[in-house]
Parts: C-alpha cells; structure tokens; sequence
C-alpha cells in the first residue's frame, strides 16, 4: 500500500512595541509614525503598540 | 514576503519528533533571530546568510517555553531589548540551538519570515510573536 501524507507548516508573525520606562505610549505612538511604521493597534491596557504585519 | 519553514527545518522538526539518526537532544528550536536582510529566504537556505551577507542581526532565546493551541498551532514569543537590534528589522527568523551559538552564518535556520520593514530604536522594546501552524 502506497499512502501520501501532507503537513503544510504555516508561519505567521506579530511584532509588539514596548516604551521604554523615558516614553509613555503616546509619545510611542508618535515615535512610531515618526520612524516610519505603521500602527497596526494600540493597546492601551497592555502598554503597547502592535507594528507588525499581522496575516 | 515569504514565509517559510526550511527545508532543514523540516528535517529537524521530523529527527525531533521521530527521534531519527541525527536526532539530538539539544537541537530543539529555542531562538529567534532579526537582522535587516532584504534578501527572500529560499526552502534550501540553511543560515540567514544563505543567500548574501547580512550586516546586522540579533537573536535570544525564547522568553518562555513556546505554547500550544488547538488544533496545531506552536507560538513562539521573543523579546528585542531596548538596546539592542537597533536597526531596520526585514526578516525575523527561528533556530535549532542555543542563541550562543546562533549567528548569521550557523547552519541552524529552521524558519523565517522576510519581506518586512520595522524600524527599531532604542525607544521601545519589541515583543515578536512567532506561530507555527501544523495542518
């Protein structure tokens, strides 16, 4: 008997930003559009801000 | 962007859980890696600079042991200090052994990500969250 077995391995990413202890997460936020990336979500509660490409 | 797990890495992940000829016990994947590679990472890449140099790169350990979820799912979580990986992160990357030994031409690529562009300063601290989906 000849059986194929398939496991498809799917990688996905996310990149949370933290403010260092000098920078409340407005000042992140605005540290971030500065610089160039993009703000995907801010969570206020977590103290941080979410710029990575989430697919 | 190309999202991949290696072809060594699926070798590895295979001597891991079959325990094959050149299973070792130490070569589990426990680090994640950046560097600011524009180069697309290729199923026969074995380190980051398979495909060219890489001029900056950080890598540690993960921050816990990696956790599951149903039905495959393994995330991966690492954290870019403030002060280091201050550059523009492209690719980010996981490997089969200590961060000791990591660099950017260690035969110990397993899987990656490329294609992104985050500017990383020593403002912030970045948590990478990396999941492997198994289906």
């Amino acid at each position: 008997m000849k059986s194929n077995v398939t496991v498809t391995l799917d990688i996905k990413m996310q990149a949370w930003a933290i403010p260092s202890p000098g920078m409340d997460l407005d000042g992140l936020v605005q540290k971030m559009k500065d610089i160039g990336n993009q703000v995907l979500e801010v969570d206020r509660a977590g103290n941080r801000v979410l710029i990575g490409k989430v697919e | 962007m190309a999202a991949i797990v290696v072809t060594r890495g699926k070798l590895r992940i295979g001597q891991q859980a079959s325990e094959s000829t050149n299973y070792n016990a130490a070569r589990n994947i426990q680090v994640m890696s950046v560097d600011d590679s524009s180069v697309a990472f290729d199923a026969a890449d074995t380190a980051l600079n398979t495909g060219g140099a890489v001029s900056n790169e950080f890598d540690a350990a993960f921050d816990a042991t990696p956790t599951e979820a149903a039905p495959a799912v393994i995330t991966h979580v690492m954290t870019v200090p403030t002060g280091s990986g201050n550059f523009t992160i492209r690719r980010i990357a996981l490997h089969d052994d200590v961060a000791g030994t990591v660099s950017t031409s260690s035969t110990t690529l397993v899987a990656g990500i490329d294609g992104q562009s985050l500017t990383k300063t020593s403002d912030f601290a970045i948590v990478f969250t990396l999941t492997i989906t198994y289906a």
